[in-house]
């Protein structure tokens, strides 16, 4: 028996609302990070909390959104509720905001395993165990545990993500058990490297880092082997760009993992600085600039899509990730604030280009469209 | 000469693409039904995955190729149903073909070599 939900009343002010939380996040996050860098002034008095508003307020928020929006329950959408509360919330008191976090994280991790129960398989596992790093690392925070800390949790919850969501591509690729095998013995021993307390604490008695580089270097490796990636890029159009960004990611997962062992975090702030932006923007950006074409229109209901101008920013966050981690790696702090301006760039002009494709589309007509909800 | 409406229609989802694959709805085996009776037309759709958000756009954009292919006088409904689990095996094997990867040289060296690790010769 199933019910049968009218589409076209479907209302996206939800989706709006949320998304619109989430750029706000964003928006406010870049501004606190300038601010961190001694650029800016007006948002000195977050500047300690710009990883939160990025890994948590918006990234946590978006990636709830689209859980819920996949779900189709009206009722997870709950969780980037309590997410977007939480990002308004870090303004006031970070801890109530913790707390909404970490609920809004105990809440996607049950939407992720709501879905892993229907679909039991490696994608829906890893994903499970990303959704699980989510509130992992704000209950950390809440409990005393460093920001710094708590960040490394963040941004796993994120490369796990999205590691789960290119592999479920990936099954399109027929990749055999022994792949499977492979990746699961690479998911154990980066959440191995995690729980150790890699990479600013725990390095087993020696002085170098090793799990969490290797996890890296060989997540990085298995993902570039078997994306999809390798087949889009000789498309045209929106997969191309997509696989354009997508290796690109992977190979700033490599250059973290190299300045894990080259600039341990535990030892030095530029470390940490440059571990942290390899990944959150080598990596991450970069796959939410090869997905946002994508992904806005089901989630926002914006009707953005793929022109080819979107290179040029792509290419300017390359080249700001290349600025930031040389800038760290060579004690160079013009290249660091140079990196922040170009990054706060390339996202304006991506977003920009993106915002004129929505006023120019011309809707097509009316569709009649219904849902079938078990 | 004019297709018979069931040609059309699968013509005119054929026109919609998963964005991510880059593979249109109908060689990657999500349109699961094409039901017509008398001038209401029902499609019945499935999503690769239960976590991917981007049923409902998909599921809206084959509605509206569908209508204007074969014209207002039809009611055309596209039912998302998110109880039918896709498979790979329902994308067509060209599709599969396409997406496996080639083995190259240099691949095929590294895995020779690493088996020989593992042979009991």
């Amino acid at each position: 028996m199933s019910v049968i939900r009218q589409g076209v009343s479907r209302s996206k002010v939800p989706h709006v609302l949320l998304g619109l939380c989430a750029a706000i996040s964003l928006a406010v996050g870049l501004a606190a990070g300038l601010s961190r860098l001694g650029l800016l002034d007006f948002a000195v008095s977050i500047a300690d909390r710009h990883g939160a508003f990025m890994l948590c307020g918006f990234f946590g928020t978006l990636i709830s959104l689209e859980r819920a929006v996949a779900s189709g329950q009206s009722s997870a959408f709950l969780v980037p509720g309590l997410s977007a509360a939480g990002a308004v919330l870090l303004f006031l008191d970070p801890v109530a905001s913790g707390l909404l976090f970490g609920m809004a994280g105990l809440g996607l991790l049950g939407l992720t395993a709501q879905a892993a129960f229907r679909l039991p398989q490696l994608f829906t596992g890893i994903m499970v165990i990303g959704a699980a790093l989510w509130p992992a690392g704000t209950i950390w925070w809440l409990l005393g545990g460093g920001l710094p800390e708590a960040s490394y949790y963040w941004l796993s919850f994120l490369v796990m993500t999205i590691t789960a969501e290119r592999i479920e591509l990936a099954r399109l690729r027929m990749t055999g058990a022994g792949a499977a095998k492979v990746l699961t013995a690479i998911v154990a021993l980066f959440c191995l490297a995690l729980v150790a307390g890699e990479p600013l604490s725990g390095d087993f008695g020696v002085s170098t880092l090793v799990l969490m580089p290797l996890a890296l270097v060989c997540l990085a490796v298995w993902l570039a082997a078997n994306d999809i990636a390798r087949t889009t890029i000789r498309k045209c159009g929106l997969a191309r760009f997509s696989a354009f960004a997508l290796l690109a990611g992977y190979g700033w997962m490599v250059i973290a993992a190299a300045l894990l062992v080259i600039l341990p975090p535990a030892q030095t702030a530029s470390g940490h600085d440059a571990v942290i932006h390899a990944l959150g923007l080598g990596f991450v950006l970069s796959m939410v600039f090869a997905h946002a074409p994508i992904i806005l229109p089901a989630v926002a209901g914006a009707r953005v899509r793929y022109v080819p101008a979107l290179y040029l920013p792509l290419a300017l966050l390359q080249l700001s990730c290349l600025l930031r981690t040389s800038g760290d790696l060579f004690g160079k702090t013009d290249f660091v604030s140079l990196s922040a301006w170009l990054t706060l760039g390339s996202l304006l002009v991506y977003a920009g280009l993106l915002a004129g494709t929505a006023l120019s589309f011309r809707p097509k007509g009316h569709a009649v469209f219904s849902e079938s909800l078990k | 000469m004019t297709l018979p409406l069931q040609d059309q229609i699968r013509a005119a989802l054929s026109t919609v693409d998963d964005p991510e694959l880059g593979v249109n709805i109908v060689d990657l085996g999500l349109v699961r039904s094409v039901e017509i009776s008398g001038v209401s037309v029902e499609i019945g759709l499935c999503m690769t995955t239960p976590t991917c958000p981007l049923g409902g756009l998909i599921a809206e954009e084959a509605a509206l190729a569908v209508s204007q292919a074969i014209g207002p006088e039809f009611a055309v409904k596209v039912l998302l149903d998110r109880t039918v689990q896709w498979i790979p095996d329902f994308a067509d094997a060209g599709v599969l073909e396409a997406f496996t990867p080639q083995p190259s040289r240099l691949g095929q060296a590294i895995s020779s070599a690493l088996s020989g690790f593992w042979s009991r010769k």
